[in-house]
């Protein structure tokens, strides 16, 4: 069969397609994955109604609609992304508040990091499927 | 090879490994618990090793290829609750019994040796395999009924009667395909034999492992349950199972277990040897029906309108399907997506290699084949099988495993993409 068993196969491409969307957008992902986490934990059963929902987290609003109280994320022209919830509308400015400033700060090629400031270290596994199943590692359509 | 000869006593028990091939020449004796008199001969294929028990004074004659062997043991592998679940089966005469074990803890052997003692007894037993990655009965993607109607060593050797497609080598993300084909095949069986033995995926643990094994039992509604442990592993599956329908069984003590590479390469093997002999075979688009697959279940529309990339145009419920030969802009997609919905792009080719079931109008299974291609524009599916004529398909059952004719797993089709 080729039809989906469940609704959960398009909430797993949704999500991917999310991740994809928002990968430099740090404000973006947090708030699609806490409605996840809150819509999932309310209806697990239903995987369809949070494939619904969650393309509705984050939508594209022109600065002429953004009204006070509303929480929003900003791309400015220089690349930096800030988010936080509107306070004021001026003419000129939006004037936020609670607002966070998220960058992605890309460091030179060697950086040395001493072992003393380290609280905590993960490493990061890749390609698992090939690793460890790899009978099952097709090649990628 | 070397004719050896054997003088056996009444009791006496053996294992006998393949390669080998034995002729008994004075006597009797049961091998897999099937009666074999004077004259009859069996072989035993390598990395295969099976009971053979001696019922009167016997002699056999044999000839050991690789890795065969002929192994004198000092008491008998089969537990004896296995022969007390048979004496009660001949006693009360089951219609259905529903086998649960894990892997590799010997069902196949136990339905074999059930198959064989009570065919003994004048019952005839329709047994119904489940393991779809390398299925004993029936070839790889398929749940097999077979009925035993003469003794046999291994369980592939009973005859194929009927065979059910899944698709796929696991139950995982198939459970409704396995629930419907277990059922089909019950009642299959149940025409054609006294009763019939389903053996259950090894599928124990787990929501959906349980699931499964939980629906099956409800939908069959077994007359027993063989429950086949090695410890306690499936009494959370018997828990909700009415107490006297249970028989639980240990495991047989010469169970050997299969890695996953072993697996692996046998389900290759056994799909390899099942496309031996194929050709390819065309089928008229307008003629078959497709199944399992949202292909050719709307309405076609004219390709031409969707743009020079689109060969083929179909509106569904859910929105449209387009098999495209290149990529298409965005805002074309976005202006089609605002009048039909949800747009399925298909790349032209994708279908490649998806193992299919072909089906005749009784729906019955025919024969497994191998996707070459999809022609749209000659209303034409081209399927690599070893299934000659084309008049008796009628039906194209998509699977859900891409696989080349030599048997090699290629690829997967991500569910909802057809």
């Amino acid at each position: 069969m080729t039809l989906e068993e469940t609704e959960f196969q398009r909430l797993v491409e949704l999500l991917i397609e999310l991740v994809g969307k928002y990968r430099g957008n740090p404000v973006a992902l947090e708030a699609i994955l806490s409605e996840f986490k809150d819509i999932y934990r309310k209806v697990p059963i239903y995987p369809g109604i949070i494939s619904i929902l969650l393309p509705k987290v984050i939508r594209a609003i022109e600065l002429k609609e953004i009204t006070e109280g509303e929480d929003v994320v900003l791309t400015l022209k220089d690349g930096k992304t800030i988010s936080g919830k509107v306070a004021e509308i001026t003419p000129t400015e939006i004037k936020l508040a609670e607002s966070h400033q998220l960058t992605m700060v890309p460091l030179s090629e060697k950086v040395s990091v001493s072992k003393d400031s380290v609280e905590e270290a993960k490493c990061i596994s890749r390609e698992l499927l090939a690793k460890e199943w790899p009978s099952l590692n097709f090649e990628e359509e | 090879m070397k004719l050896s000869q054997l003088s056996l006593k009444p009791g006496d028990v053996y294992r006998i490994e393949g390669q080998l091939s034995l002729e008994v020449k004075v006597g009797k004796v049961t091998i897999s618990g099937g009666l074999r008199e004077k004259g009859e001969r069996v072989v035993i294929p390598r990395a295969k090793s099976v009971p053979m028990e001696v019922e009167s004074d016997s002699v056999i004659e044999y000839t050991l290829g690789a890795d065969g062997k002929v192994e004198r043991l000092t008491e008998r592998t089969i537990p004896k609750e296995w022969d007390n679940l048979i004496a009660d089966v001949i006693k009360k005469r089951p219609k259905t019994i529903l086998v649960m074990g894990n892997v590799d803890v010997g069902k196949t052997f136990l339905t074999t040796y059930m198959g064989n003692t009570l065919l003994r007894h004048g019952m005839k037993m329709g047994a119904v395999d489940s393991d779809v990655g390398q299925a004993d009965i029936g070839p790889p993607t398929t749940m097999g009924l077979g009925i035993f109607e003469r003794p046999v060593a291994l369980l592939y050797e009973v005859p194929l009667r009927s065979a059910y497609f899944v698709g796929s080598m696991s139950p995982s993300g198939h459970t409704l395909e396995f629930v419907a084909g277990m059922k089909w095949l019950v009642e299959h069986g149940l025409k054609k034999a006294d009763l019939v033995v389903v053996n259950t995926p090894g599928w124990i643990m787990g929501g959906p492992g349980r699931a499964l094994q939980l629906y099956v039992e409800e939908l069959i509604d077994p007359d027993m349950v063989v429950a086949l442990q090695r410890g306690t592993e499936l009494e959370h599956l018997l828990a909700p199972i009415a107490s006297h329908k249970i028989r639980r069984l240990p495991v047989s003590t010469k169970v050997r277990a299969r890695s996953p590479s072993e697996r692996s390469n046998l389900r290759g093997m056994l799909l390899g040897k099942y496309f031996e002999d194929s050709e390819t075979l065309v089928l008229d688009l307008k003629r078959v029906r497709f199944e399992r697959t949202y292909l050719k279940t709307g309405h076609q529309l004219n390709a031409g309108e969707f743009g020079r990339q689109v060969v083929y145009a179909e509106k569904i419920p859910e929105g449209i399907i387009l098999v495209t030969k290149g990529r298409m802009d965005d805002e074309a997609l976005s202006s089609i997506e605002s009048k039909f919905g949800q747009v399925k792009i298909i790349r032209a080719g994708a279908e490649q290699n998806v193992i299919v079931g072909l089906v005749n109008d009784s729906n019955e299974l025919v024969g497994l084949g191998i996707v070459e291609k999809i022609n749209f524009e000659r209303g034409q599916i081209v399927i690599t099988t070893p299934i000659k004529n084309a008049d008796q398909v009628t039906s194209v059952q998509f699977g859900s495993m891409k696989v080349k004719p030599t048997g090699e797993e290629v690829g997967t089709v991500r569910p909802g993409y057809f």
